[in-house]
């Protein structure tokens, strides 16, 4: 994921803060009235690719609240194919991935998103989603919710994250109650069979097949990438249990890629993660997954596939409580996290996951 | 920004059920009229070029009766070919596929056993067609016999886009374009096979054919005067037929130049739309590789004609590479790639 669309770019930054001191001045509103009467709702869940995934629950308690209202859901282009396949929305805006807020692309959305008069809106995500956060406090609702940031000031409506690292989905419910919105959020994924099995004949080596097949997340995130050893030492492991590597990609990680496959050949399959329905697709027919960053970590638990997660900052933010075959690792720095450990932490998962079967 | 979707959904009890589409599949039949130009070298070379760039692919040898695909992958007498299926051995095409020593690349190698394989009967020709339309990959070339028999134009017209492989000879210009005319009245009569007077016309005007007058404009007029709805469809069935050509044995930039006369003589008498998108230099390696029974890409990666086959890959084709190794410049990488593979044949 580019950081500076993550957290905005410096120059970005520096400049919102000289032009935009404070929140925009606008005549008082009657919250709980306007809260209850919203016809047109817009979410801008966590910029994160598993910011979907997170915030599937939260889609799912305004359409209980909500049932007649138009809700539209906010994300980048490269998540819309995911995104369209959630029930609870009527619509999926997309935003180019690579704008600036200075930009014309920019300030078209935002046009746009005024032109659409929302009566609501809710952003999701803390510390990221820098641009997405921008288009909420430039979209004209009425009611602009969303997590307070330091230094900005895009929402009428802040709340203030409590003290201590809770799950991130666990949050934005809490964001509910607060309004009295509260039900039955649970959401389950699942894949549509007959097109996953198309797709993984397509990718996977018929060579194998039966055999099994572990992903791995080569993108980095914010966070640095696994490193060359830790992966060498993965995949080396994976190779003497006669499995292969399933590899997601990012254009920005294809040397790594190159080089794995120049040197295992057809024991790894790599896959460039453009498409986020065919990844979920692939995903699911692996039997576990590897990641350092939430990107692919959530599409697998969504997925309820096991998950070792290898995190430089709290994994409670990211993996949900009572997850028996989610693994975390904690360290302070990702490549500090041994093969030997990654490959200790699969068994654990894999185990778990039996256990939970 | 864009709308995606505006659909009224139930709120179902929380099951999100994830769709995905499946990446299209493209035939490529190819072709040539004359023996010789290398339809089958081309067919595979093109076919280990698209694997390297880490494509599915499976290589069909659609040359019923003259079936040699198999010796540019050492295979003298394969255990498994499309006779087991043409004599219903087998129940799916996919039964008689071979693996090869390329990565993702798999083989479908034509019979000779079976006597009057070449005469095919209509239905197990249809029936072929439907089995390859429906082989999982991402590419699937079917290298085709010389000559224009139905059962060559009727694989060709498995694709609106495909290859014609030509050498610059005038006999081999020749008898590609009586390929693609004998191809067109093909396509029209069999779209019009129902429609008794408007195919008496394409009959009468294809008898004709190889006056100056016959040319495919006129008869789409008579066809629109005859019937406007069926003048209407001839139209577009001309106009979506777009084949590619391929100029095979170049020796100077000179026969190159004069691909353009060709392609604008098609144009002009068979309202054809023909796409030149590269030509490979005529190279005695290729003869090599063909006694080694290995493709030239696996064993002479670094010549001029393995340049020419991954340059027309990637800038006359468009296929990008998938795992962004080489940009359309790189073709050493390319080479070294191929090199790095050529370990596993």
């Amino acid at each position: 994921m580019n950081s500076s669309w993550l957290r905005g770019s410096l120059w970005e930054r520096f400049t919102l803060r000289w032009t935009r001191s404070g929140p925009e001045q606008t005549a008082p509103v009657e919250i709980l009235r306007e809260f209850r009467e919203a016809r047109k709702i817009l979410i801008i869940p966590n910029d994160r690719v598993g910011g979907l995934f997170i915030g599937a629950p939260f889609y799912k308690v305004i359409r209980h609240f909500y049932p007649q209202a138009q809700i539209d859901l906010l994300v980048e282009e490269g998540k819309v194919s995911i995104a369209r396949q959630i029930p609870f929305i009527d619509s999926i805006l997309s935003a180019p991935q690579d704008m600036s807020v200075r930009s014309s692309a920019f300030k078209k959305i935002a046009g746009d998103l005024r032109l659409r008069s929302f009566d609501l809106c809710f952003c999701l995500g803390l510390d990221c989603s820098f641009k997405l956060t921008q288009l909420c406090g430039a979209s004209g609702a009425r009611l602009r919710v969303g997590f307070q940031r330091r230094g900005l000031r895009p929402f009428n409506i802040e709340v203030v994250p409590e003290e201590g690292t809770a799950y991130e989905g666990e949050r934005y419910l809490r964001l509910l109650r607060i309004f009295g919105l509260s039900c039955n959020s649970e959401v389950r994924w699942t894949l549509a069979q007959d097109k996953v099995q198309k797709l993984s004949a397509r990718v996977f080596n018929e060579e194998f097949a039966g055999g099994m097949i572990v992903a791995i997340d080569l993108t980095s995130g914010e966070s640095e990438g696994l490193g060359k050893r830790q992966l060498e030492h993965i995949i080396g492991g994976l190779i003497e249990r006669g499995a292969q590597a399933l590899l997601f990609f990012s254009l920005a990680d294809r040397k790594q890629v190159i080089y794995l496959k120049e040197c295992y050949g057809r024991q790894v399959i790599p896959f460039e993660q453009d498409d986020m329905a065919a990844t979920a697709a692939l995903l699911g027919e692996c039997a576990a997954l590897i990641s350092c960053n939430t990107d692919l970590l959530h599409l697998g638990l969504a997925l309820e596939i096991p998950v070792v997660g290898i995190f430089d900052d709290d994994p409670r933010r990211w993996i949900p409580p009572q997850r028996r075959f989610a693994h975390e690792i904690e360290v302070s720095k990702v490549r500090q996290a041994g093969g030997a450990r990654i490959m200790e932490g699969l068994e654990i998962a894999l185990q778990g996951k039996k256990e939970n079967a | 920004m864009s709308v995606q979707l505006e659909t009224e959904r139930e709120v179902d009890p929380g099951i999100i059920v994830l769709d995905t589409k499946v990446p299209d599949k493209v035939i490529w039949p190819i072709a040539g009229g004359k023996g010789g130009t290398g339809k089958s070298t081309i067919a595979a070379n093109l076919g280990v070029g698209l694997s390297l760039l880490g494509y599915k692919v499976v290589l069909v040898d659609g040359d019923l009766g003259g079936a040699d695909l198999h010796l540019f992958f050492d295979q003298i007498a394969p255990p498994k070919s499309l006779n087991n299926f043409l004599s219903r051995e087998v129940d799916k095409l996919e039964d008689v596929m071979l693996t090869t020593p390329q990565e993702n690349l798999k083989l479908i190698c034509g019979g000779n056993e079976m006597v009057s394989l070449a005469n095919i009967p209509f239905l197990t020709k249809e029936k072929l067609k439907r089995h390859i339309k429906k082989l999982d990959a991402d590419f699937v070339l079917i290298d085709l016999g010389a000559g224009t028999s139905y059962n060559t134009l009727d694989l060709f017209s498995l694709s609106e886009e495909g290859i014609i492989v030509c050498t610059p000879e005038p006999h081999a210009r020749v008898d590609a374009y009586g390929f693609l005319k004998n191809m067109v009245y093909r396509k029209l009569q069999r779209h019009f096979s129902k429609n008794i007077p408007i195919k008496a016309t394409i009959d009468r005007f294809a008898r004709q054919g190889g006056r100056r007058t016959g040319r495919m404009r006129e008869l789409v007029e008579q066809l629109l005067k005859q019937d406007p709805m069926a003048g209407r469809e001839a139209v577009d069935l001309l106009a979506t037929f777009k084949p590619k050509l391929i100029l095979n044995q170049v020796r100077n930039k000179r026969q190159v130049d004069q691909v353009q006369r060709f392609i604008e003589l098609v144009k002009e008498y068979l309202s054809t739309e023909m796409e030149f998108v590269g030509y490979v230099r005529r190279d005695t390696r290729f003869l090599e590789a063909c006694e080694r029974r290995r493709p030239l890409l696996i064993d002479f990666p670094k010549t001029s004609a393995a340049r020419d086959l991954c340059d027309l890959l990637m800038i006359g084709l468009r296929i990008d590479d998938r795992l962004h190794r080489f940009a359309a410049s790189h073709f050493r990488k390319m080479a070294e790639v191929a090199k790095a593979s050529a370990k596993f044949w």
